[in-house]
């Protein structure tokens, strides 16, 4: 089956095929994430991506791009923090994207760059956003009982999770609240008993390097308008108390629309298994994983574990 | 522009719904706007191919509404807007700058 839910496909898939297999339906899934972006000019992707927007909100000329803008310049005006600090995001994921054989862009960045280059929705940058990428992702999902015939190496899925908001941004009470981000997260730690505390590390969905600030305090993992002070304070670096985006995220690894979601959890099993060379995290026992839909249209939160 | 109230909780819409998205109510009635106060602007400079290469969007607030518009030229924060809607955009313009 076809799974088509933009930037939030592979999740959605991952979910639907978790649901198929608990239910009984299925026993395994082979879940392929791709997309082929490169081959149109990046105006006509742009326009593409603009109309998962709601029709009237198309009609104004936004983009997502201009979404992240104004998400920016209100946690910068909410929180006193500047654009330095937003952008170190990028400095961070570009550094662990280096590290990653996969990655799009696998050369750090420093702030000197990240400010001179081009502003694509004032006051953000290109080095701010995730590249146009073409790229794939796979995995198998199987049922408990016969994953051990597939690989000693299995990944569980611990739970899984999905929420919907408002798909019309102007209607929503903040700027700064993603509902799906913070119900799909609250779902999944709910049902799987797990705390945030539990959670050794995180790939969220940074298509722009805002998201993965305002995400992290939406998924609970930080107080409200302290995900900046984490970043600064290096706890989501690799080597942090809680690594985020090790893979160098969408931001540096790229983001292939519909492979993202599933490349995000292939990022995890490798992590798990400890088969993630130099970019490997300490504590690798449990992961999460965050795929939104659009701007917060949907989201799909994960949390994997080693299989025993 | 048109936009959309909900007569039970007074919440606004600016796309139709057959239902209220906060109460579920179905008593939703429409109604228009022709002005707004710029809450904020980005300038954008990656535009959709069937638009400008660069323009500003402003959000607005207008009526208890909170939307999204276009315009050529930078309105700052604060200044008063008028509204135009067609089959293709949502578009504003300063009141400063109209005869």
């Amino acid at each position: 089956m076809r799974v088509d839910n933009t930037s939030g496909s592979g999740g959605s898939a991952i979910y639907i095929a978790n649901s198929m297999i608990k239910s009984g339906y299925v026993n395994t899934v082979l879940i392929i994430g791709a997309e082929k972006m490169t081959s149109v000019p990046s105006r006509r992707s742009t326009s593409i991506i603009a109309s998962l927007l709601s029709e009237r909100e198309r009609k104004s000329g936004l983009t997502l791009p201009s979404l992240a803008a104004f998400m920016a310049k209100a946690y910068m005006r909410e929180y006193g923090v500047g654009m330095e600090m937003i952008s170190s995001v990028a400095v961070k994921n570009h550094r662990n994207g280096a590290l990653n054989q996969y990655a799009h862009f696998q050369k750090p960045v420093d702030l000197s760059d990240i400010m001179k280059s081009k502003i694509i929705a004032d006051p953000l940058r290109l080095y701010d956003f995730c590249p146009v990428s073409d790229g794939a992702a796979s995995l198998i999902l199987t049922r408990d009982d016969m994953a051990q015939s597939f690989t000693g190496k299995a990944v569980k899925i611990r739970g899984i999770s999905s929420y919907s908001s408002n798909p019309v941004i102007s209607e929503r009470k903040s700027l700064l609240e993603i509902d799906c981000v913070k119900e799909a997260s609250d779902k999944v730690f709910k049902e799987t008993g797990l705390t945030r505390k539990d959670v050794d590390f995180a790939e969220v969905h940074d298509m722009s390097t805002i998201l993965e600030i305002v995400e992290s305090e939406n998924i609970g993992f930080f107080e409200k308008g302290s995900g900046y002070m984490a970043l600064r304070d290096g706890i989501t670096e690799i080597s942090g108390e809680l690594p985020i985006n090790p893979s160098g995220g969408l931001n540096s690894k790229g983001h292939p629309i519909g492979a993202t979601g599933v490349a995000q959890a292939c990022e995890v099993y490798q992590q798990i298994n400890g088969l993630a060379g130099p970019r490997q995290v300490k504590r690798h026992e449990v992961g999460f994983t965050l795929n939104m839909a659009g701007f917060g249209n949907n989201a799909v939160a994960g949390i994997y574990e080693a299989f025993s | 522009m048109k936009v959309y109230r909900c007569e039970n909780c007074s919440s606004s819409f600016l796309e139709k719904r057959s239902r209220c998205y906060n109460c579920r109510s179905d008593r939703l009635l429409e109604y228009d706007v022709s002005s707004g106060i710029v809450l904020d602007t980005v300038q954008l400079f990656a535009t959709p191919d069937n638009l400008p290469e660069t323009y500003y969007i402003l959000r607005i607030s207008s009526d208890g509404i909170t939307f999204f518009c276009r315009s050529p030229t930078q309105i700052g924060e604060g200044e008063k807007v008028s509204l135009m809607e067609d089959d293709n955009s949502i578009c504003c313009k300063a009141e400063r700058d109209q005869i």
